[in-house]
């Protein structure tokens, strides 16, 4: 039997957006939601705002992946439920989206759904990040990002 | 490109490390919220608008600050690393901390966040959410918690019969008289909760007489009494020619209540389209006449009311969410007649004589075993179930003391009932078999009632004491069963 989460964590890198579905990069983040967030704090803020969130993203994300190899649905609610949150506060569509339902599959306790949906919350991170660090003129993180992770 | 290291500060930390508001509240925050991301989100929401924020990442942390420094209001995460958020508001509660609590939770999880409001917690707020929604609950929670201070300054002993048309001087009368009082003095929006009957408009009305628009309109609208395709136009006017019959302008409930109360019952009928025109009436203070391209400006102050839980009615997705942050800011809550037992002889003394002088009687009093039957009576219509079993008495009897034998059987009946239920001698020639179940009486009564109108049921709904719309509401509801 193929596990559903090593299946898709094996594809290159650069392709991992294509298991989820191809779009641009700008499709990675929700403007609005983004603008909202600058009106509310202030403009000047958004780099620092944007510097925490992708810091904590990255590290949930490890943790899911963690989580994911072990099949350790309760630590893959746990973080999910945080990150959906996070991700919908600073405008990541897809990563939110997906955080619920792999929040909701974790809870449900059904395994087979919380690591397809694993995987594919996983492959949205990268080009979530990028798209959002390239916006607020924060691409030397993208590059601290790649070689933390041996980069592709 | 180097980044500052921005970090929202750990317990002990303060203002979150991130810069922002320039006015004050003079008001302090603390956060609680292991998401630093999120902290530092809500941490400029907060700053912004005035108020020092402080941030614990867990539930340690956030009772070391809570005993050490407490805070005017805590935002509270109930699902953190380590100690829970439910045990932190549990802690702060037996440790008697009467601070606000505002449970911050997911949107699919409301009714966690319910059942934290049973544990002490005042109001909740859904994730994500922005400024200005977190900015209106801690302001709707910070003016509830004063007002609640005002109210214990008062002398406990300073106690009244009567309050603007209510009578009745039990505890919890007394309470509902001071809330009235304070809260009329602030501007903030009034939400009436009670059972048909309690007093709803008379206590909106007693709001707009004690405030400083007392010299200005009281305007009433009934949102279960108007059709649904006229309310648009009962509350915001029309213009000549929006619609059919329209044959003039016509100015709405709030135009006419411009400078005073506009008073919104049984607002949980309120179809959901017209909420959100309501909604932004209530935030903008703006409104635009049905079939006008031009919005105009009115001030008024909101109070409205329901027989029903309104968070159980955002919860079933009737009643919007944000329309209810903004309306709900002081809840006033008025007691049903069964919970004020020692006011139910004095109510219907008052009620009998003010009947008695409109229909021309001379009824004074009542025998006290009348009084008795009365006072044992569970009274599901309230006061204005009194009111009109004492209109009939009244107008079917003469004399100068009312006594048992003209009080209606239904009433003697009920209320030997419950003297019964409390008594272990049983009643002679009762069983348990013959005993019928209240929802089965009152269905009964409300369909004899609406048959013996000929199928009129607001005028079925004046004579057993309840509005129309809630025979509406509960033949619907059997109609599903």
């Amino acid at each position: 039997m193929i596990d559903p989460f090593s299946a898709v964590l094996s594809t290159p890198e650069a392709d991992r957006s294509d298991a989820f579905g191809t779009a641009p990069l700008d499709g990675w983040l929700d403007k609005a939601a983004l603008e909202r967030l600058a009106d509310d704090t202030a403009i000047d803020l958004m780099p620092q705002l944007v510097d925490i969130f992708v810091s904590e993203l990255r590290g949930q994300a490890a943790m899911i992946e963690a989580a994911a190899k072990a099949v350790d649905l309760s630590s893959l609610a746990r973080e999910s439920h945080v990150m959906k949150s996070s991700a919908g506060t600073f405008g990541l569509p897809r990563a939110t989206r997906l955080a619920e339902q792999l929040n909701a599959a974790s809870k449900a306790n059904d395994a087979d759904e919380a690591l397809v949906v694993a995987a594919r919350l996983l492959a949205t991170i990268d080009p979530s990040i990028q798209a959002l660090l390239q916006t607020y003129g924060l691409e030397g993180q993208i590059e601290a990002h790649g070689a933390a992770h041996g980069g592709t | 490109m180097a980044i500052s290291s921005v970090s929202v500060a750990p317990a002990g930390g303060n203002d979150a490390g991130l810069s922002g508001g320039e006015r004050t509240t003079g008001r302090s925050v603390l956060l609680i919220e292991d998401s630093l991301a999120q902290a530092a989100a809500y941490s400029a929401y907060l700053k912004r608008a005035g108020y020092a924020v402080e941030h614990a990442p867990d539930g340690e942390h956030a009772i070391a600050v809570l005993d050490d420094r407490p805070p005017d209001i805590v935002l509270l995460d109930l699902i953190l690393p380590g100690i829970q958020g439910i045990d932190v508001l549990r802690h702060m509660r037996n440790r008697g901390s009467t601070q606000p609590v505002i449970v911050m939770t997911e949107r699919a999880s409301v009714d966690i966040a319910v059942s934290a409001m049973k544990e002490g917690a005042d109001d909740f707020v859904a994730k994500p959410f922005g400024a200005d929604r977190i900015s209106v609950t801690v302001e709707n929670a910070l003016r509830e918690r004063d007002l609640g201070d005002v109210v214990q300054i008062y002398p406990e002993n300073y106690e009244r019969k009567s309050f603007h048309g209510f009578v009745g001087a039990s505890g919890v009368m007394q309470s509902a008289y001071r809330l009235i009082e304070s809260a009329a003095k602030s501007t903030a929006t009034i939400f009436i909760t009670g059972e048909s009957g309690t007093g709803k408009e008379l206590c909106a009305a007693a709001v707009h007489s004690e405030s400083k628009r007392a010299n200005r309109p009281f305007i009433a609208i009934n949102c279960a009494a108007i059709p649904t395709s006229l309310m648009e136009s009962e509350i915001f006017g029309h213009v000549k020619g929006a619609f059919t019959g329209a044959v003039c302008d016509r100015h709405g409930a709030a135009m006419q209540a411009d400078g005073g109360t506009l008073f919104f019952d049984e607002i949980c009928d309120m179809d959901t389209d017209l909420q959100a025109k309501l909604l932004r009436f209530v935030q903008t203070g703006f409104l635009r006449p049905v079939g006008s391209s031009e919005e105009i400006k009115v001030d008024v102050r909101f109070i409205c009311a329901t027989n029903r839980d309104p968070l159980d009615e955002v919860k079933n997705g009737r009643f919007r969410e944000d329309l209810y942050y903004r309306l709900h800011v002081v809840p006033v809550e008025l007691p049903p007649l069964r919970d004020r037992n020692e006011d139910i002889a004095a109510v219907a003394r008052h009620l009998l004589l003010s009947i008695s002088a409109q229909e021309g009687k001379a009824f004074k009093t009542f025998s006290p075993e009348a009084e008795n039957i009365l006072r044992g009576y569970a009274w599901p219509g309230n006061v204005r179930q009194l009111e009109n079993i004492i209109r009939s008495v009244v107008v079917l009897n003469d004399g100068d003391v009312v006594t048992p034998a003209m009080l209606p059987a239904q009433v003697k009946r009920s209320s030997a009932g419950l003297v019964a239920e409390s008594s272990p001698e049983v009643e002679d020639g009762a069983d348990e078999q013959s005993v019928r179940s209240l929802r089965e009486i009152e269905k009964e009564s409300i369909e004899n009632a609406i048959d013996a109108c000929h199928g009129n049921v607001p005028k079925a709904a004046a004579l057993l004491g309840v509005s129309p719309s809630t025979l509406y509401r509960k033949r619907q509801a059997w109609s599903r069963d």
